[in-house]
């Protein structure tokens, strides 16, 4: 009797066939080729999209596994001098086993930790779009299908009751362009500028920036110089901008507002900044008040039945503002610093003392001129400054050592020399009330470029008029806002996640350079495993080839993001790998083989052909 | 401001000013005097040890000045000058005898077209390329386009690529890459350059006095250099170095004997020597084959062999003079691979030749490492010769050495497989009727392929393991693993091939070699064509030319092989299948 019983078959000849072997083989060859190139035009996820995570990849693979299979019982019962292939044989199998394993059960995400704060959300690699329902706190999500190229059509239909979001476009790669533009609501704005830096040695720099510190510079490297933007609060500000010492830059955080507010609040007194809380609702230190200063008036008085201000010196300082609490009081009170015993409430005749916030305000006026320190720097640095009354904008520039090179006022679209060199500055918008918007632009090759890119949505809300105010691109890991039937809701878009049995804390990550460069040489991440409750579990460093294990995970330490004045991310690879073993084994089994193979009696490829001699 | 630090500050920033006038006396006196001073009387033997932090490493000024003038000009030396003597020139005289002088490098036809200059010139003086208008033009969109990160054209590259020549010329002249002064704390932070003493912050990092004294050996150095005279160089260099060796350099500088054995290595050109003599190797190997007389091949080929052994010689010694100055296995670039896989051709070539005893394979294998080496010494814009630190990813050097020697091992293996299937051919070609020979010659290419493929095979595996390790995960379809991969199967479909009968002799024969296709894409053309993935540390540009050539004329020649092979009959035909004894 023959085995295996089947080997008469015709179908079993065929998948146990030598040429079935080289057709596969070649197959996978050409197959494999095509994806590298695909992954140099599109970039990685294409490459996996089009092939590598493809139903039919796994069927070429499937092929090649049966055909192995096959020609190796189709041998059996095997002589001695078989051995060579029959263990590598075996060993492709087994290596094929151990990846469908991976493949199967195995976990292959990202894990980025910032300093000083811990993670335990790995991100995966399948896009989603999930729901979050704010009025039961409910979430739903959505498979994305990715695609390698631009994708349009309804891609994805979601209900909302008597509304649909519907996906009509997807891009799998996009850079994400800044745009400038004026706050739809004048509360949510700060100052912004978009401006260009041009000159013949570095040719042209775009450049956005909010002013959205209050009361400090805000500031952005461009090469060779620093540029800082800021707005002035008061003409005392704006003097000592104009005049600052010669060669210095106004030293940020130095210079002070009008002043002060501070609440007092169920006995315990809070200071709120003018400069923080002016135009903008400013959450009151711990309590769950809000604030906002309407006006500040350095010399208020009463003119026609008015409060207005009769000069820019600070006589009399006074601020109008607004106070509300969650459930939506709202008071408005006029503060004067120098007559802090007057009752400050407007409108107080007609209200029950129950229905009043309770709150006393006083306005601390700052008694020294606004102080503008300037301190050297080996930059340049061109500071712009939106003046007090929103109408100018004022520019300083200095040089490396800290010479002022030239002074005076910027103006929308006129080209003014900034004193080094052949640079001069343009200033393209500028709204005193600004936000600052995403805008997707498709990365249709990736060839040439570098960077990682993110992939993008465009939604509609059908049976909506309102849809998404204008934005309707979501890139990916942004949110946006629904109300729908009166209700609102999340939209998330990002990718899948994970969420660990516990959670890594990254106590510090160091980066080291190659001597007198800006090149990493290595980095390290000092980290620390907390369970649920918070405990510490283990500690341990990461560093390149030098991994974490546990909890069956295997974290490895992969990129990082150094990021101006914030903490560090550190990005991890986190790794479940079932498979692992198997394919070491398999690895073994097919170098051991090939040796055998070659160095027992190599005749036996003769014998397999059904005899034909030499 | 502290009373003292201020005054030291005032102090160091007079010393400056003093150090200024130094160089701006010395570039005067340079006005007048007539002609570049002649090189050949200055002694630069104490100056080529002196230490300088470039591109993260410490090396000998030797070294950079080789790159440096290799780099901006494209050749190893300008006007037959020593290199270091061109960028100290460079240095201090660089607006009377240079701004002129057409010596920058401008590579690319295409560009030459675009801004308008003398096509058939390959060198331009800075004053040229400063006041061309289309280059302008051209960088001014490229350089918005870099900062963003789009995709530029490959004018415009060509166009940044002479912008980058141009930053480091102005880095040269202006002192900022001399970075050749010690910090005093560590040789792993960053050291000060010339330039930094025209800076008052850099300025102030060394003491006052330290500071003086540092202006007064600079300022007579430089005018040692303008002297003309042989012995003030020989005494104010020497004073000059030996001044920031042992007082600057006091408690962090690179060891003498490493800085020594480097501009050892930069001299003797040890791979040049090797593929010198490699070629008389391959001479006298062939005229010991060709010859009809016994005693004279004999005596031939020993000649060949020995001269072979010395060729080898002199690569390993090379070869470990690099691993000993860049402290890692030297297999990280492109260069490095060339020199290491051209080195293991020629052990295997010398492995089997010990085996079958025919000095046929040593000869195939000596082609292979010549053209290796060859291109190696003389394309450095495609193969970059100098020492760079390694990627962190690549720092794991147990896991790294295993496999990439491996690999690129197999690729030697390959290589010598390649060689000898050209030898089949070429038996084809000029004795079909010698069946005998052209089963021998099969034989031995289907030796170095079995080699290849198990450590091919062995090496792929052992890039997964050293990807999980360093990585994550085992097998990640990253294109360069894919196409280890790819050759490897393309070997593993011709070996089938075979058994399943479908390529007889010559079929067997043209599969192998061309399934060296694979390697070279694995090799070369992930890198330097492909250009994505993970294994991005060893990227590259250029050289597509030559890799162009060399796949048509390997075409061309199998086509010609072919030709003579369908004129055999049928029963020769058959006899050529491989007999593996």
């Amino acid at each position: 009797m023959t085995f295996p019983p089947f080997r008469q078959f015709e179908l079993f000849k065929f998948f146990s066939s030598l040429k079935l072997a080289v057709i596969t083989i070649l197959t996978l060859a050409a197959v494999l080729s095509v994806a590298t190139v695909l992954e140099s035009l599109y970039g990685m996820r294409a490459a996996h999209v089009m092939v590598y995570g493809t139903y039919w990849f796994y069927g070429v693979l499937a092929l090649l596994g049966t055909n192995v299979f096959c020609a190796a019982i189709s041998r059996y019962p095997w002589k001695r001098h078989q051995t060579g292939f029959v263990v590598t044989h075996l060993g492709i199998l087994v290596i094929l086993f151990g990846s469908w394993l991976t493949q199967k059960f195995g976990v292959d995400g990202n894990l980025p930790v910032i300093e000083s704060a811990q993670e335990s959300r790995v991100i995966l690699n399948a896009l989603h779009l999930s729901i979050f329902d704010e009025s039961n706190n409910t979430q739903q999500a959505f498979p994305v299908p990715e695609t390698a190229l631009r994708e349009q059509g309804d891609l994805l239909k979601i209900d909302f009751g008597s509304k649909k979001l519907v996906v009509k476009e997807f891009l799998p790669r996009v850079r994400a362009i800044k745009r400038l533009q004026p706050s739809p609501l004048p509360e949510v704005g700060v100052p912004g500028i978009e401006m260009e830096l041009a000159s013949s040695r570095f040719g042209e720099i775009d450049q956005i920036i909010l002013a959205n510190k209050p009361d400090a510079w805000s500031e952005v490297s461009l090469g060779p110089a620093k540029i800082a933007f800021r707005k002035l609060w008061t003409q005392e500000e704006e003097r000592a901008f104009v005049k600052g010492a010669s060669g210095t830059m106004p030293e940020t955080g130095k210079a002070k507002g009008p002043g002060e507010i501070v609440v007092s609040y169920h006995g315990q007194q809070f200071q709120v900044p003018v400069g923080k809380a002016m135009s903008k609702w400013t959450r009151v230190a711990s309590t769950s008040l809000e604030v906002m200063v309407e006006r500040y008036l350095p010399y208020a008085v009463v003119e026609n039945n008015q409060l207005v201000s009769k000069s820019e010196q600070p006589v009399n300082p006074a601020i109008q503002l607004k106070l509300r609490n969650p459930i939506g009081t709202e008071e408005k009170h006029t503060v004067f610093a120098n007559f802090p015993e007057f009752d400050t409430l407007h409108g107080r005749n007609g209200k029950k003392a129950a229905d009043r916030l309770g709150a006393k305000l006083r306005f601390i006026a700052s008694t020294n001129a606004p102080e503008m320190a300037f301190v050297g720097s080996r930059q340049g640095i061109l500071a712009i400054a939106q003046s007090a009354d929103g109408k100018r904008l004022l520019f300083r520039s200095m040089g490396a050592s800290g010479d002022l090179k030239t002074s005076g006022e910027l103006a929308v679209d006129k080209v003014t020399p900034i004193g080094w060199m052949d640079t001069s500055v343009r200033i393209r918008r500028w709204f005193p009330a600004a936000i600052e918007t995403t805008e997707p632009v498709y990365v249709e090759k990736v060839a040439g470029t570098s960077g990682n890119f993110l992939s993008a949505l465009r939604m509609e809300l059908e049976g909506s008029e309102i849809d998404f105010a204008g934005e309707n691109w979501i890139l990916e890991g942004d949110t946006r806002a629904i109300v729908s039937d009166g209700k609102r809701y999340r939209v998330r878009f990002d990718r899948e996640q994970l969420a660990l049995p516990f959670t890594l804390h990254l106590n510090k990550f160091t980066v080291e350079m190659d001597p007198g460069t800006e090149k990493a040489a290595g980095y390290a991440s000092d980290v620390e495993v907390r369970t649920p409750a918070g405990t510490a579990a283990a500690t341990a460093h990461i560093s390149m080839n030098e991994p974490l294990k546990h909890g069956g995970y295997t974290f490895y330490q992969a990129s990082y993001q150094l990021r101006d004045g914030e903490p560090p991310i550190s990005v991890f690879s986190v790794n479940l790998d079932p498979g692992r073993w198997v394919k070491y084994l398999g690895s073994i089994l097919l170098c051991l083989g090939i040796g055998l193979m070659f160095y027992m009696n190599p005749h036996y490829w003769n014998k397999l052909l059904g005899g034909k001699k030499e | 401001m502290h009373p003292v630090v201020a005054s030291e500050a005032k102090q160091s920033s007079r010393v400056f000013m003093k150090f200024l006038l130094v160089v701006i006396l010395g570039l005067r006196a340079l006005e007048l005097s007539a002609a570049v001073p002649p090189e050949s009387p200055y002694d630069w033997s104490t100056v080529q040890t002196l230490a300088i932090q470039d591109r993260g490493r410490l090396k000998p000024l030797d070294t950079f000045a080789g790159e440096s003038v290799q780099y901006l000009t494209g050749k190893r030396s300008w006007a037959g000058q020593k290199s270091l003597f061109t960028i100290f020139s460079w240095l201090v005289q660089f607006d009377k005898d240079w701004q002129q002088e057409p010596f920058l490098l401008v590579d690319s036809p295409e560009l030459r077209k675009a801004i308008g200059v003398d096509e058939k010139r390959r060198h331009f003086s800075p004053e040229e390329l400063t006041t061309n208008e289309p280059l302008k033009a051209i960088l001014r969109d490229a350089l918005p386009k870099q900062r963003k990160s789009e995709p530029l054209t490959d004018l415009e590259k060509q166009a940044m690529q002479l912008q980058a020549r141009r930053g480091f010329l102005e880095a040269i002249v202006t002192g900022r890459a001399w970075t050749i002064l010690p910090n005093g704390t560590s040789l792993e932070t960053a050291w000060f350059s010339l330039g930094d003493l025209t800076d008052r912050t850099a300025s102030s990092n060394y003491p006052a006095e330290r500071m003086k004294a540092l202006a007064d050996v600079t300022g007579a150095m430089l005018d040692g250099f303008l002297s003309k005279d042989p012995a003030k160089w020989q005494s104010t260099s020497q004073a000059f170095v030996q001044f920031i060796k042992t007082d600057l350099g006091a408690s962090a500088y690179p060891s003498e004997s490493a800085l020594k054995r480097e501009v050892h290595f930069n001299h003797l050109r040890p791979f040049r020597w090797s593929w010198v003599i490699y070629l008389l190797a391959f001479c006298l190997l062939v005229a010991g084959l060709v010859s009809k007389k016994t005693s004279k091949n004999k005596l031939l080929i020993r000649g060949g062999m020995a001269a072979l052994g010395l060729g080898m010689l002199m690569h390993t010694y090379g070869f470990a003079l690099r691993c000993l100055i860049a402290g890692r296995p030297p297999v990280t670039n492109m260069y490095e691979s060339v020199i290491w896989v051209s080195w293991g051709c020629l052990v295997f070539g010398v492995l089997i030749w010990a085996v079958y005893k025919n000095a046929l394979i040593p000869a195939a294998a000596s082609v292979f490492a010549i053209v290796s080496l060859v291109l190696a010494d003389n394309v450095p814009a495609v193969l970059d010769p100098s020492i760079q630190p390694l990627e962190p990813v690549l720092r794991s050097n147990f896991w790294l050495t295993i496999h990439v020697l491996t690999i690129t091992l197999s690729y030697a293996a390959f290589a010598l497989s390649l060689c000898l299937g050209n030898v089949v051919l070429g038996t084809y070609l000029l004795s079909p009727k010698n069946i005998e020979r052209v089963q021998v010659n099969t034989l031995y290419m289907y030796r170095a392929m079995q080699i290849g493929v198990v450590l091919l095979a062995a090496g792929t595996i052992l890039g997964g393991v050293w990807a999980d390790y360093s990585w994550g995960r085992f097998w990640g379809w990253d294109p360069k693993e894919v196409w280890a991969l790819i050759a490897l199967l393309l070997y593993l479909a011709v070996l089938h091939g075979r058994f399943s009968g479908w390529l007889a002799g010559f079929g067997f024969t043209v599969g192998a070699v061309m399934s060296f296709l694979g390697v070279l894409m694995a090799w070369y053309g992930v890198n330097f064509v492909l250009g994505a993935g993970l294994h991005s540390y060893g990227f590259g540009s250029g050289g597509t030319i030559y890799v162009v050539v060399f796949v048509v004329a390997q075409l061309i020649f199998i086509g010609l092989a072919y030709r003579k092979y369908q004129e055999l009959d049928e029963n020769t035909k058959k006899k050529t299948r491989l007999i593996v004894k």
